[in-house]
């Protein structure tokens, strides 16, 4: 059996799983700036290494339920691939664990772990407008 | 003015407008009677930042920090953009602080 390592993060009540290789860095209480006139998804701008970095919601960005709050942990995650890839902040409930997630579910958009049903987020096509 | 960013804080937020747009900058005055101050017999007079704009506009700021001549832009992607207000060019830092890049004023000032 094939495996993968992946972020799991709380999104409220739902778990997400992120590819650990697109995984840069995990930061809580990130200073973000809010930016008036953004769309909705977008939390704010921070900086990150030297480099102004966008924070998305990633909850909103799955469709999931709207967040009352501002997410207390950003996971700055690279987004799409070859030339079109770039670094993000995704904002997140909390940064959970890393668990080797079976590929054979990854296709599905679905994995269970620990009996628990996890979205697993596609890095390379989140944030694009279908 | 000259080449660069002029950058400004309006609601809350960091922008750079291209230098070159903007023909002056201009503090107006403006009395208001307030609601406390009537009762106290007095008028209150709100100050703020115009930017007279190469065009005939203006454009009303909270404050102009700086001209930068050099910023390290990150272009907006694909991606970004729809996330990002409407003629976003590009992302710099400014003493860390994260600064949105105007490609025009038409744009910027619908926040």
């Amino acid at each position: 059996m094939t495996t993968t390592p992946y972020l799991l993060v709380r999104l409220g009540e739902r778990i997400a799983a992120l590819p650990a290789a697109a995984v840069r860095r995990v930061v809580r209480g990130a200073r973000l700036h809010p930016l008036p006139g953004a769309g909705p998804g977008l939390v704010g701008l921070a900086e990150f290494a030297g480099e102004p970095l966008a924070i998305l919601d990633l909850a909103q960005l799955l469709g999931l339920e709207e967040r009352s709050s501002r997410p207390a942990v950003t996971v700055v995650t690279w987004l799409g691939s070859g030339d079109e890839r770039e670094l993000v902040g995704l904002g997140v409930d909390d940064a959970i664990e890393v668990a080797e997630l079976d590929a054979s579910a990854l296709a599905l958009g679905q994995a269970l772990v620990g009996g628990r049903p996890v979205v697993v987020v596609d890095t390379e096509s989140l944030g694009v407008e279908a | 003015m000259t080449a660069g960013f002029l950058i400004v804080r309006r609601a809350g937020a960091l922008w750079g407008l291209p230098a070159a747009q903007v023909a002056g900058i201009e503090r107006v005055e403006r009395a208001e009677r307030l609601e406390g101050a009537k009762q106290a017999g007095e008028d209150s007079a709100t100050r703020r930042l115009e930017l007279r704009l190469a065009d005939g506009g203006s454009l009303a700021v909270d404050a102009v920090l700086t001209l930068a001549g050099e910023l390290r832009v990150q272009p907006v992607s694909a991606r970004l953009r729809r996330f990002l207000p409407a003629g976003s060019a590009g992302l710099a830092l400014l003493a860390g602080e994260p600064v949105v890049l105007m490609a025009g004023k038409d744009e910027v000032f619908h926040v």
